[in-house]
Formats: structure tokens, sequence, C-alpha cells
């Protein structure tokens, strides 16, 4: 799989979101299998590529004053909010259903 | 040699074995090598085996342990015993494993040795043979039905242990290592074997070090020890060390390591895990090597350490870590025991008596059948359930250790002394004090040490039959552990006189000492406490002639311990209480002043010396201590006028009455209370009844103490301090006191239950037959004072409301699984919008979600419409719902989230990015059909499996969704580790275990299995699969939304070949209707708990079963395979087989084609509902794809040009369509 374009797509919603630019960095420098596993994640997923970005800022903010986590935390905190919810996932953008498993569940140390 | 070293400097044993293993990545060829290739079951992950299979590979890992600074390597023999062996059909070569393990390692030492030697830096290494815990447990049962159960015994641990043992000596190693020890009693009999073979053959004793792992933070074995009672277990091994590994992080070894030390005659160990289980790191576990070293750097600096090492998820860089840091460190030096000069005994927990501490030990004698007729009567009608809550009385009476006999003629001793001990080991509250054996028989004698994992006494040996009996038994009672009773006997009889006590004691003390190597502390004389006041002159010094023995024993025997069967004084005053309890006090006032150190006494008949009416004791000095020759004339008359006082009850009696359980002492609102937040059942009746006298209505005692005990609950488990297990045993407790209530309920016309905080009237919806989730906010809402209605499963919504106008109900839930459910909830809520009903719905099950009830159901009814997520979470909700201060703002917040997730569904639908239908057609993606030639199934059509292996499908069990029905998160088996619900999950896992049992042992499930394999062609995304003369089609969606990475977009049927025809398959297995069957015999018995248990079992096998039968298909069409058990869980095989309704094939409705085809209904009964919900629920269904390419994948959003051209194919409308998707 050419992971150029799913990763440009990627970084260029990052970067037309506003994202910190701390996040960005964190994303450029993944190594090639986890960008190939999180492509493939995003496209099997209900979402699109833009959805992520933006609930990847999300998260960035939700972390203000709180512990950072690693990036690969993060994603596979996404995942997990994506997978928990089944089919009825696509009824809500990916943001709101970080919030709301943020809100209930937190993030476990 | 090795002991020379430990003296010199700290040596450093290797680290964890199976991370290294782990890390080449075996392949099940790679277990099996050449010799086990045609074996007939899996060998993957039996690492053990690898020693022969792939010698290269283990002989590296000890070199890298070694060259990382390891003084001491382990063999490959974790599982090294014909009873681990047994999981892989592997017993025979046990003996193999063990000789090339200890080859290799040996080996290994010596090649690093040739290497030091080399370079000028020569060095010792060492081979220890390590030894296992097994997988069996002797001291516990697997069967919570049947305590006294035990699946491995003592005698079949120690064979095991001995072949084990006498392989890796014939190995070569140059120690052994007994560790991870989990259950003392497993160690025990591993002690034994290695006594045995010392003593059979000394020329092949190896030095011996044991390791005993804490499993958690309560500081004990699995088996329930403390580490001081542990080592009080095992110290009779001859150990040259002992310490901790596994479980824990170095951390919090420390108080553990901190009770051994001053304990122990011996080197201290110490190899933990790298920290607790971390599934992110590389090992698996969160502490680097410099952490860990950093940790036992300091443990060596405090003088903790003489040996020290790793184990789990340790590598050797941590092992180069620890040793660097530790190099030059001064070995903590080997010391005395403070116990040395102590009588040590152990139960769960250690009893130390030291001489100078003047402590007299009650033994408990109630549990014996010559000191209790009704102990007798109890066991010879086999009620042990009651003799065991004599053995209770007996420790909470204050007694120190527990007195057990079964001598009787009518009575199976030996079978009696396993099943009694046994039963005791279940229970902590009694197993915590050590345990006396007492037989004249010596086999009853050692069918109880084979059962004893503390260190008990036996009661007792002596040299009636001579010296050479008297020896041998002596030794055996040493290999056990246990201390001795020497009765005060010899080859001419028993000692009488004071002379012949005093003199028999000595002449068995030397032999003891001398000749048996006994322990001066673990000796205990038993002078003879006999009869007094009989009317025969010579009987009159009995009881002082013992009291003067004692001291000349203590003084001519040093360390040795007196204790004397103290009833037998008093014989002859039987049936006057007040007398013999006087006689036995005024008896152990002198005798222990000259030294008895413990006796037989029932606690209950026993009175304060003080206390004696002062003629009464003065009369009975009088006959004790023999000062008159009219003593017990004197008595007997003074006995004579005192009966009847005596026969109305005495002061001490009316004591052993009142002294139950702590808690039960407790005022009965408090002990209901006790009851309920504890599970309790055992006095939930006889309370009630209690409460119900006392309140005068027996629904003032529902809502009275039994709804303040389950607010207490409630609020417990709201804090988090109770677990949802927990709080579902806490409702079988409420249910059986409600259940003892109904009858006066009924009497009283009364409706039943209590709406203490309100009427919550619940259902499965039409259609849906899942009621897991429902039945656990029931025993939640209980638990916290609501009057639930629950309709059950499959219930129309003209039922749902009828019952809640009749019972005014306050809430309505509304509970569903599949999302057919969720049209069916909506119906409910427009229905109770009709009929103007204005209580709050809550919703809830799998597939609701927040979005959905605020986007599709909110706007179909005025009143609050919630979705709960959690069980955890419905009081709160029902709480400020009912609250008329926190209901507005609560209300206000709902409807504010419910309008923002709206408002949000309708943004996402306006950005959501779709390829069109035919461009996603033109992006499938090649599938490499000619790379794969096509199958050859051994069989085209359908085939019905009437009863699939039970225990054989078990095995295939994927556990962590059981755990999620729990509401316990996390992956099996780290769960089982999880900081916060790790002991809940434990506790629940081996519930759910001993259950699994009992329904594989009693036959309980009948899993059954329609399967069908058939030719098929493609016809677009539809396919169209034969059966004889019939075709049936079956619709698919496929993927749209746009994809950034590889640009293909699946639909099922792209698996499946463009041209000509292919091969599919589909099936359907069940757990049978006797799931519901065996979960409501629980339920009827009020026991939810039990019943919730049996239905995620049931959904477990069932999920099991098409793991099981998927492989089996696989291999019918000619796939050959060697996965593991493990692997398979994991989906880590060829093809898929995906279900309707899930992602890949979301449309619920076409398993009526799936049902057509197979006639599964016909076949194994299982049907389906109006909303295609399979019944019995514990089903799974689905198709069988077996192109290498398949794959599981989500539709994900689709166009309305799809779902009309799908509604188009189907036949059908695109709003039939939604329903169903």
């Amino acid at each position: 799989m050419d992971l150029r374009p799913g990763f440009e797509a990627l970084l260029r919603e990052l970067v037309a979101l506003g994202a910190p630019a701390s996040l960005i960095k964190q994303v450029a420098e993944m190594e090639a299998p986890e960008v190939r596993n999180w492509i493939e994640t995003i496209d099997e997923s209900p979402y699109a590529v833009s959805e992520w970005a933006e609930a990847l800022i999300r998260f960035s903010n939700w972390e203000l004053n709180r512990r950072t986590l690693p990036l690969k935390q993060k994603r596979e905190y996404l995942n997990c909010c994506v997978e928990g919810t089944g089919g009825a996932s696509s009824l809500l953008p990916l943001t709101s259903l970080l919030e709301h498993y943020l809100d209930t569940h937190g993030v476990r140390d | 040699m090795i002991v020379q070293e430990l003296r010199k400097r700290i040596l450093v044993l290797d680290g964890a074995m199976g991370s290294m293993i782990q890390q080449y990545r075996l392949t099940e060829a790679d277990y099996r090598g050449e010799r086990f290739k045609d074996h007939p079951s899996d060998l993957k992950g039996n690492n053990d085996l690898l020693v022969l299979t792939r010698p290269d590979l283990i002989r590296n890992i000890h070199l890298e342990y070694l060259r990382a600074g390891a003084d001491i390597v382990e063999t490959n023999t974790f599982n090294g015993t014909t009873i681990a062996q047994k999981d892989y059909g592997l017993e025979s070569v046990v003996r193999d494993i063990n000789v090339a393990a200890g080859r290799l390692a040996k080996e290994a030492c010596l090649e690093v040795m040739r290497e030091s030697e080399a370079k000028g830096t020569p060095r010792l290494c060492f081979a220890a043979g390590a030894v296992g815990p097994t997988n069996k447990t002797a001291s516990l049962s697997p069967d919570v039905n049947r305590p006294e159960y035990r699946a491995v015994t003592f005698e079949e641990l120690k064979t095991a242990y001995r072949d084990q043992i006498e392989g890796l000596i014939d190995g070569g190693v140059d120690v052994l290592l007994f560790e991870t020890t989990f259950d003392t009693l497993n160690l025990k009999a591993a002690i034994h074997a290695y006594l045995d073979l010392c003593e059979e053959t000394p020329s092949r004793k190896l030095p011996l070090m044991l390791s005993a792992t804490i499993t958690d933070q309560s500081g004990r074995t699995l088996s329930g020890q403390t580490i001081e009672a542990f080592w009080a277990s095992v110290a009779h091994s001859g150990a040259i060390s002992v310490g901790l590994n596994c479980a824990l992080g170095a951390k919090d070894m420390r108080p553990y390591l901190q009770a051994l030390d001053p304990m122990i005659d011996c080197a201290l160990s110490c190899y933990p895990n790298a920290g607790l289980p971390n599934p992110l790191a590389p090992t698996g576990y969160d502490e680097t090597p410099e952490m860990l070293s950093s940790t036992l750097r300091k443990f060596a600096s405090e003088g903790l350490l003489n040996i020290v090492g790793g184990c789990c998820g340790t590598t050797p860089a941590h092992i180069r870590a620890i040793a660097d840091s530790v190099r030059g460190m001064a070995p903590r030096p080997v010391r005395k025991s403070s116990t040395d000069d102590a009588l040590v005994l152990s139960g769960l927990e250690p009893l130390v008596h030291r001489v100078s501490g003047n402590s007299f030990l009650n033994i408990g004698e109630r549990t014996n059948v010559m000191g209790s007729p009704r102990f007798a009567t109890l066991i010879r009608e086999n009620r042990f359930d009651e003799a065991m809550r004599i053995a209770k009385q007996q420790v909470e009476n204050g007694a120190n250790i527990l007195d057990i006999c079964f001598d009787e003629a009518l009575i199976d001793a030996e079978e009696s002394m396993n099943r009694f001990l046994n039963l005791l080991a279940s229970d902590p509250d009694i197993a915590r004090i050590p345990f006396m054996i007492d037989s004249s028989k010596w086999s009853v004698l050692e069918a109880g040490l084979r059962c004893l994992q503390g260190k008990g006494i036996v009661n007792s040996i002596s040299l009636k039959e001579g010296e050479k009996v008297f020896l041998d038994q002596a030794r055996k009672i040493r290999k056990y552990g246990a201390a001795v009773v020497v009765m005060a006997f010899d080859e001419k009889g028993q000692a009488a006189t004071y002379e012949d006590k005093v003199r028999i004691c000595e002449r068995s003390y030397r032999l003891l000492v001398d000749r048996a190597g006994f322990h001066p502390q673990d000796i205990i004389f038993d002078p003879n406490v006999l009869t007094v006041a009989t009317g025969m002159e010579e009987h009159d010094s009995y009881a002082l002639d013992f009291i003067r023995a004692a001291g000349e024993i203590k003084s001519r025997c040093p360390g040795s311990r007196v204790s004397g069967g103290i009833s037998n004084v008093s014989f002859s005053f039987r049936g006057n209480n007040r007398v013999r309890e006087a006689m036995h006090s005024v008896f152990l006032y002198h005798a222990i002043r000259a030294g008895l150190d413990m006796g037989i006494v029932n606690a209950g008949m026993i009175t304060v010396y003080d206390e004696i009416e002062p003629t009464l004791r003065e009369a009975v000095t009088d006959v004790i201590l023999n000062r008159s020759p009219e003593a017990s004339e004197t008595l007997i008359k003074l006995a004579e006028s005192l009966k009847e006082s005596s026969e109305s009850g005495s002061p001490a009696k009316d004591r052993n009455s009142n002294q139950k359980l702590a808690w039960r002492s407790l005022p009965l609102e408090k002990r209901i209370e006790h009851s309920l937040v504890h599970g309790i059942t055992d006095f939930i009746d006889e309370d009630t009844e209690e409460a119900r006298i006392k309140y005068g209505r027996p629904l003032s005692v529902i809502e009275g103490p039994l709804m303040d005990g389950m607010k207490t609950v409630g609020e417990l488990f709201g804090a988090g301090k109770m677990f949802l297990p927990q709080v579902v045993k806490s409702a079988r407790s409420m249910k059986r006191a409600v259940a003892w209530l109904t009858p006066f309920m009924d009497a009283e016309k009364d409706s039943g239950g209590t709406s203490g905080s309100g009427v919550f009237v619940i259902a499965t919806v039409k259609g849906d037959v899942h009621d897991i989730g429902k039945n656990i906010v029931s025993v939640v809402l209980s638990c916290n004072g609501y009057r639930v209605i629950d309709l059950g499963v499959m219930v129309r919504c003209e039922e749902i409301l009828k019952v809640a106008v009749e019972n005014r109900a306050d809430f309505i839930g509304l509970s569903g699984l599949i999302t057919p459910s969720l049209d069916e909830m909506i119906h409910v809520a427009k229905e109770m919008s009709r009929e103007g009903f204005s209580v709050p719905l809550l919703i809830g099950g799998a597939t609701t979600s927040p979005a959905h009830t605020a986007i599709k159901m909110a706007e179909h009814y005025p009143a609050p419409m919630v979705q709960v997520g959690d069980a955890s979470l419905v009081v709160e909700i029902c709480t400020k719902l009912k609250s008329p201060h926190l209901r507005p703002l609560f209300v206000k917040e709902l409807r504010e989230n419910q309008k923002k997730l709206k408002e949000a569904h309708e943004r996402s639908r306006k950005s959501e990015d779709l390829l069109p239908l035919e461009e996603a057609r033109s992006l499938a993606g090649e599938i490499a059909w000619d790379e794969h030639p096509a199958l050859s199934p051994s069989f085209i059509g359908t085939r019905i499996l009437d009863r699939l292996p039970l225990e054989e499908v078990a095995r295939y069990i994927d556990w962590s969704p059981f755990f999620w029905t729990w509401e316990l998160k996390g992956k099996y088996p780290s769960i089982l580790e999880h900081p916060v619900h790790g002991k809940e999950a434990t506790a629940l896992f081996e519930d759910a275990r001993v259950l699994l049992d009992r329904i594989i042992r009693e036959d309980r499930f009948r899993l059954r299995a329609v399967y069908g394999l058939f030719e098929v062609e493609r016809q677009g995304d539809d396919l169209s699969v034969v059966n004889g003369d019939t075709r049936h089609s079956f619709h698919f969606l496929r993927q749209q939304k746009r994809k950034v990475g590889a640009p293909r977009y699946h639909c099922l049927a792209d698996f499946i070949r463009p041209s000509g025809r292919d091969l599919m398959g589909a099936f359907c297995v069940t757990s049978g209707p006797e799931v519901e069957a065996f979960a409501e015999e629980f339920k009827r018995a009020q026991d939810d708990y039990s019943s919730i248990l049996v239905k995620a079992l049931g959904d477990r096998l069932a999920e099991a079963a098409a793991e099981w039968l998927h492989e089996k298909a696989r291999k019918e069409v000619g796939i050959v395979e060697t996965h593991s058990v493990e692997a398979m869980i994991n989906e880590e095989y060829r093809g898929i087989r995906p279900a309707m309704g899930y992602p890949a094939c979301p449309d619920h409705s076409e398993k009526t084609t799936l049902w057509n085809l197979l006639g599964v209904e016909q076949a194994i009964g299982v049907g389906l509902t109006s909303s295609f919900a399979m019944n019995p629920p514990s089903s799974v269904s689905g198709l069988y794809f077996f192109h290498p390419e398949a794959k599981y994948f989500n539709v994900g959003p689709v166009s309305d040009s799809q779902l009309e051209d799908y509604a188009r194919r189907k036949r059908t409308t695109t709003a039939e369509v939604l329903r169903w998707i």
C-alpha cells in the first residue's frame, strides 16, 4: 500500500484544522508501520480522515492541564471509541463520540 | 559448592524464560520438531518441550543470561511434571524433558565457566533444576459446590514431583529450585518427594531452594497463607534458601522479605517480576532494567538479599543491570531463626509458641468424636456441613488449635479425616489456625497429614509397638513437616505414675532428637491425664502425678512441650458440669504453673478459677492435689448437692451459647447489613425472622433494615468499593430474605416487594431475547430500594404499558441487544406518547447509544428519555429524575445534550464523503484467485451435530467478553491482574470456572450445530448458493466511505470467485434451551448471581462452539493449519465467518435466507424472532468465506442510491431495508 496519499491527507487535515505544532510533529515523526496501521484503521472505520484529525485535535485539547498521552495511546483510544459503539457509531461525529467516552470513562493511568 | 558461594556474595539468578522464548515467535512446527510431528494435539506453547525440539534455542537463552551476569540459570522445566504435561498428552516424555533440560543448563554453565577461565576471570555457574507448582492445587477445590473435592491428591503430586526431580538430577543440575509456590500443600508434596529421595539415595542429594509467590497485595499465597505461615509449613525441608518470586514487582515484595528475614535460618532470595503487567511495554511489564535493579540494590544495601534475579518480564538486560548493581555488595548474613526456641505451627496464619511467653494453648476438642457425642452423630449421619459449624464455634470460642478425631467403629476414619480437613480448608475463618490430627491408627494420621498445607500436629505416636515403629512413624511425620504429640506409653503400657511418665517421655525424646532428627520444639509430650475421684485409692494421685511430671519432663527434655486431654480428669463426674468445670479450671491452674503448655479443652467447660464458689474450689483442689484421703468422698458428696443446679445450666454453658461469630453479636440491623454487604446467606433467614417479629410487619422489615442494608451496598457500589459481581451476590442474600417474608406478606394480602425508592418496570422488547444486561440492571436497582417488576424477554409493548399502569410505575426501562430492537423501542416510545405517559423512559442494551437515543428516539416521547450505558449509572439517573430538586437541572442538561448530538449528527451527515456506488464497485480490488487453487471439500450439503464435545469446546472460550458482561473492563488474562478490579475479576473467573466445570461434568448444556458447504455463484454484490435443486440468494452491501489508503471498497461478495462456481459455507450453533433452564434453577433459588453467570457462560460456549465448528469446517474443505487455540480465538486463521447483523453484513433479515438454506430450526431448534433475534439466545450463526484474502470489515455509511439498489435486489423497499440494518 502506498502510504503517502493517506498520510498526506491526514497531515493536511491537521494543518487545516489548526492542530498544535507539537501534535503535527508527533504525527509527522510516526514510523511507517504505525502510519500503515493507522491509515488502515481510518479506512475501515465509518469516519473520514478529516473526522479523525478533528478528533485527535480535540483529544489534544482535552489533555491541556492533564497528563499528556503518547500519540499511539490516543489513536488506540479513538479506535476503541469507534469499535465500542459498533454499528451505531456512524450516527455521531467522532469528536462527539470521543467527548462522550472521555466524560464517561476518562483515561486510565 | 553453592552454599560456600552464598556465604561470600550475593548470587544472581537468571530472568524470565517464557518472554525470551516468545521473542523467537516460534511456530507449531518448532514445538513439534521431528519427534512430535504427528502428535495428535497442538503443542505450541508447551515451552518445556523445546528442550527436546529446539535445544539450540534454550541453550542460547541460558548463555545469554549467564553472559549477562547470572550465576544460576534455571532449567526450562517449569511445567515438567506429568501433571502439567497431561494437558498436552505428553506425560510419557517428562523424564526426557527434565534430563535434557538439566543437561542444557549444565552445559551452558560449563561453557561460560570455560570462557571466563580462558579470559583469566574464572567464575562459578550453577544449573538449578526448576520445579514449578503444576497447574493443580491440592488445598483448594475447583468446584465451589464440592469444597471437599480436590483435583489432585498429595500422593499424585508427590509421584509427579519425584519423576521430575530424578530427571533433573540425572540431567546434571547442581541445585533444585521449587518455585512459584501458590499452594503450600503442593510444595509440601514436592518436599516429601525430595526427602524420600534423599533418604533412599543420600548420594544423589542436592541442595534445595524454595520460592513462594504472594499473589497480590493481600500478602498471601493463592491458597491463603501468610508468608510466615508458609515458612512454618516448609521449614522442615532443610532448604538452603527461601524467598519470593513472581506476581509482584520488587517494591511490593519488600514487606514480605522483611517478614521472612528474621524467621529463616537460611539464605533469602528475591526474583520479582519486572514491575506490573503493562501490555504496551515490549516485555509486557513496566519496569526497565534500571528501575528494577535500583530497587533490588536498595534491598541488598538493607541486608535483605542472598540471591537475586528476575521473573516474568525480565530479560538479559534486566539481569545484567541487577548483577552490576549488587556486585561487590555484602550478602545478607545467615543467622539463627528468631523462632528457633519456639514451637511454630501454622494454618493460614502462623502460631508461634514460646516457653518464655508463658501462654497456654487451648486445643479445641469438640471436633473429636470421642470428645463430642454430637459431633460423632453428625459424622455418622454424614452431616458434615453441621459438623463444620462445630469447628467454627471452637475457633470463635478461642481455640488456638483444633483437635480432629474420627476414631469410632462406625465411622470410616480415613475417609472422614480427608473429607473433613478438606472442608475445613475451604473456610478461612477456621483454616487460619493449625490442626491437630488425632487418631490411634497410623493410616488415618497419614491421611490427615496429606491434607494439611499448614504445619499441624500429629496426635499421637508412642513406644507402644517398640522403637522401630516409633522411629519409622516419627521420620515420616518429619517429612510431612508436622509437630508430634508423644503419648507416655511404652511396650509395657500406659504411664500412670510420675516416674513412668518421666521415664518414657525422656526415652522418647532421645530417640526423636538423636535418631529421627526431630527439632526439640516440635515435640509435645502427653503424659496422660487420668481420671481422679473414682473411688479407687490408687487413682487419687493421678492428677498430681501429671502436674509434677509436666515440670520434670520439660526440665529433662529441653525445648519440648507438654499437653494433655484435660476433660479426662473429671470423667467420674460426668453429668455434673458445674463440678467438672471447676475440676478443669483447678487442674489447669496448677498444671500450667508446673509447665503444661497446651491442653485439649472444651472452652465451654472451663470456668474462671477465681469465680469458683470457694467451698467447691477447695474440695476440688483437695482432689486434684491429693491433699487428703477423704478428698474424693467429700467432693462426691458436695457434687450431689450441686447436681440439681448444675443440670439447670452452667454459666459456662450460657457463655458458650452466646459466643458466636463476632459480627453475630452486633445489633440485629447491623447483622442484616453485614449479611447483605458480604452476600452471606447462612443467617439471613433467622435474622429476617427476628426482624419480622421485632418490626411487626414483613413490609416494615423490607423497608427498614433490609433496604438500609441494601442502601449501604448501593453506596459502596457507587463509591467503587464494591464491584458488580459482589453486588449481585448481595442481591442473592436480599432475595433470600424477601423470600422468607413473602408468605407472611401474602398472608397480609400485600403486593410483595418494596417500593421504597420507586417502581421500575423493565423488559427486553418484543423480538429480542437477550437479558443478561437487563437482569444486572434489575439487581442493581433492587439493591437500591426499587421495586423492580421484570417482565422478562420478548415483551409486547401493550404488556409493558399495561403493567406500568397497574403498578403505577415511576420508570419504564427497555432493553435490547440487536439493532432491530431499536425500532421496537421507538414503537414503545410512540405508544407511551400516544397514551399520555409521563414517566421517564430508560433505554439500555448493547446497540443503544446516547446518539441513537438523541437522534432517533427522543423526539417520539415528550417525557425524559435517557440512555443508560452502564448498569452502575442507573441508580444515579433514577435518583436525579425522582428528586424535585435535581430533576429540573438534569432534564435541562439531558435535553441540551440530546439537541447537541442531533445537530452534530446533521453536520456529520452533510460532511459524509461517499463514493458513487459504481465507482466503489470498480474499486473492489483484485483477489489473487489463481494463487489459491480451488478447495476440495469432503462433502457438499448440510450436516447436523447433535451434541458437540462440551469440554473440548470450552477450550475455545474467549474470556474477555465474559468480563465485559460484568462491566469489568480489560482483556483476559491480564484483567485478572488489573490494579483496580483484578481481584474481583479473579473471584468472578473462579466462580465461572467452577460453574463451567459443573456444566461440563453434569453435561448441563447440549451444544448443537448445523452447518453446510455449498457451491456458490457470484452475481454482482449478491451470492447465489446452490443446494440441490434450490438456490438461495444472499445480498450484501458495499463500503462507500472515501478511503485515503488502499482504495479498496469491500463487499462480502468480493470474496467469492467472480465467475464460475466457488465454495462457501453457512452455520448455526447453539448452547441450547438448557442454558435458560439451568439459569432458571438458580433464579428460582433466589440466586441471580449464578443465574446470570450461567447465561454468560451459555453465550461464551456458543461463541466457542462457533470457533470450534469453523476449525472443523476449514479442515473439511482441505485447509491445513496448525494454530493454537489462542491463535484461533484471535482469528489468526484463513477465512472468515461473518454474522448477519454485524458490520460486514449489517442486515439482520438475511438470516432468513440462512435459516432456509440450512433448515436451522428443524435441525437444531433455533428459531428467529420477529426481529430476527436467534432463540435460544445463546446461539451464533453466519457464513463461511474460505479465501485467504477474505477479511472482516465495516460496511459503514452507504448512499441512498445503494440502499435503493439493495432494496431492488432484495425485492423489498428501502424503508424495510433501513429497519433491519
